[in-house]
């Protein structure tokens, strides 16, 4: 019997260990004020993992989540954060770090957790509003001073990627379903051709990690409070009318470089079931902007949808539905 | 002496109580199992199937109605493996039914037959948006049925929805789904299925030779059954004809292993694994295979009618006369 709950016990232990040595951006140190060890009350939670954060952490976590896009961009157009010449700067991921209490040690403590590839900025999000936070880069870390728990997102520059280009379909005398909305026209407030693309919610792990988390978000609430969102939003209401609606499609704007966007941007999306039979009845289009579903004022003419748009992010169209 | 005894007693009393724990918690999850698919069961019959009862054709002058004991199975087979994750909130996916096939279980008579439907087959088909709402409908390939929803179960149920209307209202009780990396699995656990090669594969896997009789090993059955854009005769008729043969031969060899392995069901559910989605248990499942081993199977059957190449695709027209007819014949008796 001792035998077998020794067993059971190493095999537990492995188990958590190797579950553990596979967690993503890591904490690698942390000492307090007095330069006591601190690295057993420091730890760091991805968003796929939130929901072992406590209720109120896990609030404060989606609120960050939901504003850090906007956040981002402002930082990137006022220069508070600059990529290298010729370099790109995007979101690289979004964490919430919390530091415990343990007897003997005391606030504010000095954190280094892994430097990502391409390392440019970090910003913290404090007190319901985001800020680029001042850090220092040792060797492979990043270091800052962190007084209570709060989430961070860490910003990477790159080599702008190539456009890239449509792979050649096999040719294949099977029917193909492209229910994707796309984008046919994209004008920036100075009249440039904004470089600007449609990701679907099913391609979504194309986006950067930011994004696609700040898209899950949104798309969540979509689609367990969409009757919510429509009793709330009066532009959105009105434009239902009596009608019963439903979402259709729900795709990300996203851009290869914020800092070129200048807003507003004047675009035309294609709506998924142009030219086919039977399509759905447009109603509205939305936006998620802050964590908040809301109606994008539009026109439609031949299964064209002509908006302006002042962010990035998750968007969806709205249709008549059939019951 | 006496604590050594003391101590065998507790031991044995703790092992005793963890075999209780065990055998009510495995219980409780069996009857859980069983209610989710209740309520799933109940669904799919509420969802857009008419119900058995009310479903009737008229032909000739007169009133038709399905048999007692007539039951239908949906077997699909998607063009995409099971590794390619699934989203419960996706509301589309790209996987269609490249492979329709409706299994017609008469328990009275105790005959199995099958129905070959043509994935090009042109049928109202309903989108789906967000959290499942349903939006307007359109006409085409039976395939893309199975492209709105998550990819699993819903997909399935909306792909069921579409093939009953499209055979003129039929109540489809059950369905499995199966994505490309079943097939292999399949064919080798039933010891490999023999087919005649009559088709040119040089172009896609020339371990299968044209002319010959061979035995069909895993990734040969999957090239066997799905192979068409790089034939010499790419449409899908031709590729029909093909999964026709590997059924026939499908169909002897898991009969052979059902007489011969009471456990062959069980096993068969467990090594598909998350290659396949059934509105069934297991269990169910296991026990629906034994009793189709043991029927009389009367063959695969096609649906008449006309494949002709629309605007961009392929596209099938049923002669609905013909399968009017069919149905009659293969599940239904006049009405009084």
């Amino acid at each position: 019997m001792k035998r077998t709950v020794s067993i059971l016990l190493a095999l537990v232990l492995v188990f958590s260990l190797s579950v553990t040595a596979f967690a993503g951006t890591d904490v690698i140190a942390a000492v307090d004020a007095q330069g006591n060890d601190a690295a057993e009350i420091v730890s760091l939670t991805s968003f796929d993992d939130r929901a072992e954060l406590p209720e109120e952490d896990l609030a404060t976590f989606e609120a960050a989540v939901a504003t850090v896009i906007s956040a981002f961009e402002a930082a990137v157009k006022s220069g508070a954060i600059k990529p290298s010449e010729g370099a790109v700067a995007s979101l690289y991921d979004v964490l919430y770090v919390t530091v415990g209490e343990a007897e003997g040690l005391e606030a504010p403590y000095k954190i280094d957790i892994t430097k990502p590839a391409g390392f440019l900025a970090m910003m913290v999000y404090n007190d319901g509003a985001w800020s680029v936070a001042s850090v220092e880069t040792p060797d492979d870390a990043v270091r800052f001073v962190d007084e209570a728990s709060e989430p961070i997102a860490l910003v990477i520059q790159s080599e702008p990627a190539p456009t890239p280009t449509e792979a050649p379909k096999p040719v294949d005398p099977s029917a193909e379903n492209n229910d994707a909305p796309a984008i046919t026209e994209a004008v920036d407030a100075e009249g440039e051709e904004a470089d600007i693309t449609i990701v679907p919610y099913r391609d979504r792990d194309e986006l950067n990690a930011v994004n696609k988390d700040v898209f899950t978000l949104a798309y969540e609430d979509l689609y367990e409070g969409f009757d919510k969102i429509l009793e709330n939003d009066e532009q959105l209401k009105a434009a239902a009318g009596e009608n019963n609606v439903a979402v259709s499609d729900a795709f990300f704007v996203d851009a290869a470089d914020v800092s070129k966007l200048n807003y507003p941007l004047s675009v035309e999306i294609e709506l998924a079931q142009y030219g086919a039979e039977n399509p759905d009845e447009f109603v509205a289009l939305i936006q998620c902007v802050d964590g908040v579903w809301q109606f994008v004022d539009s026109s439609v003419a031949d299964g064209v949808v002509s908006a302006s748009i002042n962010e990035i992010g998750p968007f969806a169209v709205v249709v008549v539905a059939a019951e | 002496m006496r604590r050594s005894h003391r101590t065998n007693k507790r031991s044995l009393l703790l092992v005793g109580l963890l075999a209780v724990v065990i055998c009510v918690g495995l219980l409780a999850l069996h009857f859980w199992e069983e209610r989710q698919l209740e309520a799933e069961r109940a669904s799919i019959t509420d969802d857009g199937y008419p119900v058995r009862q009310r479903f009737s054709l008229e032909y000739g002058g007169k009133r038709y109605q399905l048999r007692e004991g007539v039951e239908c199975t949906l077997v699909m087979g998607l063009d995409k493996f099971a590794t390619e994750k699934i989203d419960e909130a996706d509301y589309v996916n790209d996987m269609q039914s490249d492979f329709l096939i409706l299994m017609i279980v008469d328990e009275q008579n105790e005959t199995l037959s099958a129905l070959h439907v043509n994935r090009d087959s042109m049928a109202e088909i309903q989108r789906y948006g967000l959290a499942g709402k349903k939006l307007n409908s359109f006409t085409g390939q039976l395939a893309l049925s199975h492209t709105y929803g998550s990819g699993g179960r819903d997909s399935a149920r909306y792909t069921c929805e579409a093939v009953s209307k499209y055979l003129l209202g039929l109540p489809i009780e059950h369905y499995v789904s199966l994505t490309m990396d079943a097939i292999p699995t399949l064919n080798d656990l039933v010891g490999g299925v023999t087919v005649y090669v009559e088709d040119d594969f040089s172009n896609t896997d020339p371990s299968i030779k044209q002319g010959e009789t061979m035995r069909l090993e895993g990734k040969q059955a999957l090239t066997f059954i799905r192979a068409r854009s790089s034939m010499n005769d790419s449409s899908n008729i031709n590729r029909m004809a093909r999964q026709r043969e590997y059924m026939d031969g499908l169909y002897k060899q898991m009969k052979t292993q059902f007489a011969s392995d009471a456990n062959f069901g069980l096993r068969l559910v467990d090594e598909l694994g998350d290659t396949m989605h059934s509105d069934l248990s297991a269990g169910e499942l296991s026990e629906l295979g034994k009793r189709w081993a043991n029927y009389d199977f009367k063959g695969v059957e096609t649906i008449k009618g006309e494949a002709k190449k629309g605007e961009k695709f392929m596209e099938f027209y049923a002669d609905e006369d013909a399968l009017t007819e069919q149905l009659i014949r293969l599940l239904m008796e006049p009405a009084d």
